[in-house]
């Protein structure tokens, strides 16, 4: 199937087998490797991506599904000022251990604020409840989307 | 607060959040291949035959033939096999590697093997070994290990008409450690220089090392060990890497190219080590003052196929048995057993969950039978500064236990909640533990076995390099062990370097286990430290290593099984609340504190996150997290069936702490990293039988669980 | 191969002259087809992939129903300002974010699962599917559509094209579902009750459970007989409801839980939420 789809900003038009998973296609034919997989049951987030602007777990996407669609993973979004303002919040909160499921956590948190800029605590929890953390515990975490939230005042 | 326990922002937190930190699947070699186990489907056969395909050019099968050394993981026994011989002891036992350019090839090829067994009676419970209902696996008895130590006369005491005596068995499940990044390494062998190089998400990299050199026998400038940045480990990339790092390095010997093997979720959970399931019973003898003057216990854990670290979990569990109480007369056996399921390993807490919940359930019951609330009986028996540990050593140490309690009870109003749930039938419920962990290795351990060793690399520019075989695996070594040269030297925090261990460049100076990392290896970091302060000349490159002395006051008989088992504990008081849903037995934790004495904090948002994570682990180790085995199988073997918490499942957890520092440590610090697990599951069975009024003998307190329990009592009742 | 049609009646035209393997959200596909990491999905036959197709995409409502198009994701639901708030209620507790926002009302429907959670609230609902082919449509009623555990009555060249809810009236609503955590969690168990009480009488009252059996458990005769009488005296019948429903409640022992657990859990839900009116 021939696919037409932006990819981290730039153009991609490919023929391509539509069964291969998104994950796959990202990180082994396209090197992307911010992207992890966890899971591969869409079970811990840690390869949420967006598309179109929406978070989606990549390990359950089949490639063709991106036609005319866009893709942004970390790899590209950490270079707008939402990603600083995320990034600057986990590192003050220590809402980084092992940093392996964090890409999807702050993928996550553009998402929930995009959509609600103030959210409270048990908005915040809903709003990761899609990411799992084996070695934080979730607090700090969610002190860190609180802090995004406040920090981030007129960019959400 | 110390200078020191000032948080800073942790040195590797950029690279992680943006995704730009490479975990060992991030890695790509040129002419890499791709591997993949193929694993026994029997819990125990003999095999007889084994049918391979013709292989396409490029493709390999590797297997025990490819194994220039011997066919066995250098762990402290001798019978774990890289791959099968001629018998197999476990689903999921390695029999060999399919190795090739693409997975599609290898699939097909996969497809194709068959192997011919001829089945032998699995032994797949404690049970079974005990009553030998097949030839033992290990030994003529099925057991690893047994010890037992005791000091006092028991019988004296149990023999008396005039105290109470309370028994009972105390049960825990398996628990997977879950981290997120799934095992992998990979081997890249160089064919000009006859040298083998691992790159692996691993806690241990000379344990990589030692295995690889003896399964190859090569010598030590011949192998070389890479930790990758870890996406967590919790003692599940303990000794575990060793067999897969073998299986690489057989493969890339072999194919002359490097070799990436990376695990599948489901396989990860289904064929890793997990934590030992233990039965333990507990005897005591209580006087009419309510003083417990002996004890009688008896660990039993299941270890699984192979040996592994399984005596040393017993060992712990042993130690642990009687908790933070003092019980002067005491005799504590244990065995682990061999059975035909996964072979069992470290976990956080190493046998200290197990034990903990026992002994903490053990007083909890008993004070119900007593009619004394819990928190009262537990205080009649606890240890204080200068009392006997189970083993006849000594908390020389402070013990803060009672101002800890104290302290608990005021920020969770432990006390009223306690007795008003108690009076009625409120499905609430609040429970505290009482828990200690000891730091390091047991006895002497350090000193005999590991024997660490640490460097510290001034450059000419004036930097200086960290250089220890330690990982960061999450903890946060990287940012503290910088945070404590820079602080000895008076240097800023960037002057500072620290790399993922190679073992090419940095000393043995121990795994990244037992909570030793900041106490034992930031202690001589620390030392080291002090002597370069005292050499340190600019623009000069200057080499300082320091050796781990042992201080004198341990005294460790291991054949006795008696002294001091560790060189400090670390404590916690730890206090949940909960509610019971009262048609679905849910149990829903609507608060938690928690008050710890690790010594110094090193850096408070690291410790703290510690605390929070370990404490998560507990919530699932106690309530949550399920394994089953059916016929050798592990049921719940995806992230959709093993259930650990989610950010829903857990509520705010206020923490402090006492200060209360080590002298051995660096600026005081003890350990840190198990201890916050270790009170979970105690808590829970506190906060449980609060709110039902049943006795609890079990974990995890799952609904389907807490529901048969209260027929159960309802049976008896009737 | 058409994977990616231009329009809905391209996708029917096709079906109807080869096999395909619908792809709308694809997240319980993407699951159930797992292969080995790093090799696509192992469909049965191609992928042809629906939810882009705008026919198929937008919440609609006509006097008497709410349309829901079954490509409509389950974050939709949740935002529409249509649907009643059981619906919100209930598409919340499904899955996780990222799943609800590709996951639709027509995949949950067509996997047909024990435990798909919408289900529950589709029966006691009385919804009606629009199945359409190439040569036209038919209406089933939800009931009639699934059969068993995982399967249904579409035929290969058929596609779900439509959900219609009745505006009925409700005001007690109840849900439960009971699963291993507060997130992300199938269901071991999921209870819905919907009530219309008028003064003190019940006008209305449907009641369907989840989980604990091959298809959804609901049943109108059990229900006829407390309609149209007092409230008070539906409130204290738990028990003699739970042995009218005893018969069909089928429980298996699995990996998440068992079946002496599920029945137990059903006998005290009903009990707690008529206690709860």
């Amino acid at each position: 199937m021939k696919i037409n789809t932006i990819i981290n900003g730039k153009n991609i038009i490919e023929e391509i087998n539509p069964s291969k998973r998104l994950l796959d296609y990202l990180r082994e034919d396209l090197r992307i490797l911010g992207v992890k997989e966890g899971c591969g049951e869409g079970e811990c987030g840690a390869c949420a991506v967006l598309i179109d602007n929406v978070l989606v777990n990549s390990c359950l996407v089949a490639v063709g599904y991106i036609n005319n669609k866009e893709v942004v993973t970390i790899d590209y979004f950490k270079n707008t000022e939402s990603y600083k303002i995320i990034e600057e919040s986990f590192i003050k909160e220590g809402a980084v251990q092992c940093g392996f499921c964090t890409p999807g956590f702050v993928i996550a948190t553009y998402t929930l604020l995009k959509k609600n800029k103030s959210p409270s605590e048990e908005e915040i929890k809903e709003g990761i409840s899609g990411n799992l953390c084996r070695c934080t515990g979730y607090n700090m975490i969610v002190n860190a989307v609180r802090r995004a939230s406040k920090r981030g005042e007129g960019v959400w | 607060m110390h200078e020191i326990s000032k948080s800073v922002n942790k040195v590797d937190a950029a690279d992680k959040i943006s995704g730009k930190a490479k975990f060992v699947s991030d890695m790509y070699f040129d002419d890499m291949l791709y591997a993949k186990t193929y694993r026994s489907s029997k819990s125990r056969a003999r095999i007889k035959n084994i049918f391979i395909p013709d292989l396409p050019e490029g493709y390999y099968i590797i297997d025990k033939n490819d194994i220039p050394g011997k066919n066995k993981i250098k762990f402290i026994f001798d019978d774990f096999p890289f791959f099968a011989d001629e018998y197999v002891n476990y689903i999921g036992e390695p029999i060999l590697l399919v190795v090739g350019e693409k997975m599609e090839i290898i699939k097909k090829i996969f497809s194709k093997i068959k192997v011919d067994y001829e089945e032998i009676t699995p032994i797949l419970t404690i049970e079974d070994a005990q009553n030998k209902i097949s030839k033992p696996i290990y030994g003529d008895d099925n057991i690893f290990a047994s010890y037992s130590f005791e000091k006092g006369d028991i019988n004296n005491i149990f023999e008396r008409k005039d105290i109470k005596i309370i028994e009972d068995v105390y049960e825990t499940g398996y628990q997977e450690q879950l981290y997120l990044e799934p095992q992998g390494v990979i081997a890249d062998y160089d064919y000009i220089n006859d040298k083998i190089n691992i790159y692996g998400s691993l806690q241990c990299p000379y344990y990589v090392k030692n295995a690889l050199m003896q399964a190859f026998d090569y010598p030590e400038n011949k192998i070389r060990v890479v930790q990758t940045t870890t996406g967590g480990a919790f003692g599940g990339k303990e000794d575990y890497p060793s067999l897969i790092a073998g299986h690489a390095a057989f493969a890339s010997f072999k194919a002359k190219r490097p070799v990436k093997l990376i695990f599948e979720r489901t396989e990860d959970i289904s064929f890793t080590t997990k934590r030992h399931p233990s039965k333990i019973k507990i005897k005591t003898a209580t006087d009419n003052k309510n003083r417990i003057l002996a004890a009688e216990i008896d660990v039993k854990l299941d270890g699984g196929a192979y040996a592994g670290l399984s005596s040393v979990v017993l060992q712990r569990a042993m130690f642990a048995s009687t908790g933070v109480y003092n019980i002067p007369n005491l005799k504590v056996t244990g065995e682990v057993y061999s059975t035909n399921t996964i072979p069992n390993g470290a976990f956080r807490g190493f046998g200290s969950p197990q034990a903990f919940f026992a002994i903490e359930s053990h007083m909890n019951n008993s004070a119900l039978k007593l009619n004394v609330e819990p928190i009262d009986f537990k205080r009649i028996n606890m240890v204080k500064t200068g009392d006997p540990t189970s083993t006849g050593g000594t908390f020389r140490d402070e013990v803060f236990l009672a101002k800890m309690i104290q302290k608990a009870d005021e920020m969770s109003d432990y006390t009223k909640k306690y007795r008003d749930y108690a009076s009625k039938n409120c499905n609430k419920g609040i429970g505290m533990s009482l828990i200690f962990h000891g730091c390091g290795f047991t006895g002497s351990g350090e000193r005999d076995i590991i024997k660490a060793e640490v460097k510290l690399k001034k450059n000419e520019n004036n930097t200086v390099e960290i250089l220890i075989a330690n990982v960061d695996m999450g903890q946060g070594v990287h940012t503290t062990f910088k945070k404590i040269v820079s602080n000895v030297l008076n240097i800023p925090l960037e002057q500072v370097i620290i790399n993922n261990p190679d073992t090419d460049l940095v000393p043995d100076s121990g795994p990244t286990v037992a909570s030793r990392t900041i106490m034992i290896v930031g202690g001589l970091v620390s030392k080291a430290a002090e002597d370069l302060k005292v050499k340190w000349k600019d623009n000069e490159e200057t080499v300082i290593t320091k050796n781990y002395i042992q201080p004198d006051y341990i005294e460790w008989d291991q054949d006795k099984m008696k002294g001091d088992a560790y060189p400090t504990y670390s404590w916690s008081v730890q206090v949940v609340e909960i509610e019971i849903h009262p048609a679905t037995y849910e149990i829903e934790t609507k608060r938690v504190w928690s008050v710890y004495d690790v010594g110094t904090v090193i850096d408070e948002n690291i410790v703290l996150g510690q605390c929070d994570g370990g404490f998560a682990q507990g919530l699932g180790y106690g309530i949550m997290e399920n394994m089953t085995l059916k016929e050798g199988n592990i049921l719940q073997n995806s992230v959709t069936d093993y259930v650990i918490p989610s950010s829903k499942d857990i509520p705010k957890m206020e923490t402090i702490f006492i200060d209360n520092p080590y002298k051995e440590g660096p600026f005081g610090a003890k350990g840190a990293g198990e201890l916050p697990l270790v009170g979970g599951a105690p808590a829970y069975a506190a906060a449980v039988q609060n709110a039902l009024k049943i006795k609890i003998n079990k974990v995890p307190l799952i609904p389907e669980v807490i529901m048969e329990v209260l027929e159960n009592e309802n049976k008896y009742n009737n | 191969m058409v994977e990616y049609p231009t329009s809905l009646n391209e996708a029917l035209n096709e079906l109807n002259k080869n096999k395909y393997t619908i792809y709308a959200g694809g997240t319980d596909l993407m699951v159930k087809k797992r292969n080995w990491v790093n090799l696509p999905v192992k469909n049965d036959y191609s992928l042809m992939f629906i939810s882009h197709l705008k026919e198929l995409n937008t919440i609609s409502e006509s006097e008497k129903l709410y349309h829901i198009p079954s490509c409509v994701t389950q974050t939709q639901m949740i935002e529409s300002e249509i649907l009643p708030d059981i619906f919100k209620t209930v598409v919340k507790k499904m899955s996780s974010p990222a799943i609800r926002n590709v996951a639709t009302i027509g995949g949950n429907i067509v996997n047909s699962s024990p435990a798909g959670d919408l289900l529950p609230l589709l029966y006691v609902y009385d919804a009606v599917l629009i199945l359409k082919t190439i040569n036209g449509e038919r209406e089933i009623p939800i009931e009639n559509f699934i059969t068993g555990a995982g399967k249904n009555i579409l035929k290969d060249n058929e596609i779900l094209k439509e959900i219609l809810i009745p505006k009925l009236r409700f005001n007690n609503n109840y849900y439960k579902k009971v699963a291993s955590r507060k997130a992300n969690a199938l269901s071991k168990v999921a209870f819905i009750m919907c009530l219309n009480i008028e003064g003190k009488v019940v006008t209305d009252f449907r009641m369907a459970f989840g989980a604990v059996a091959p298809t959804v458990i609901r049943t109108r005769n059990i229900e006829k007989d407390y309609i149209e009488k007092p409230i008070d005296l539906l409130k204290i019948k738990s028990e003699e409801i739970w042995e009218k429903y005893r018969e069909f409640i089928n429980p298996i022992n699995d990996q998440r839980s068992t079946a002496n657990y599920r029945e137990k859990v059903v006998k005290n839900l009903i009990e707690y939420y008529l206690k709860e009116i």
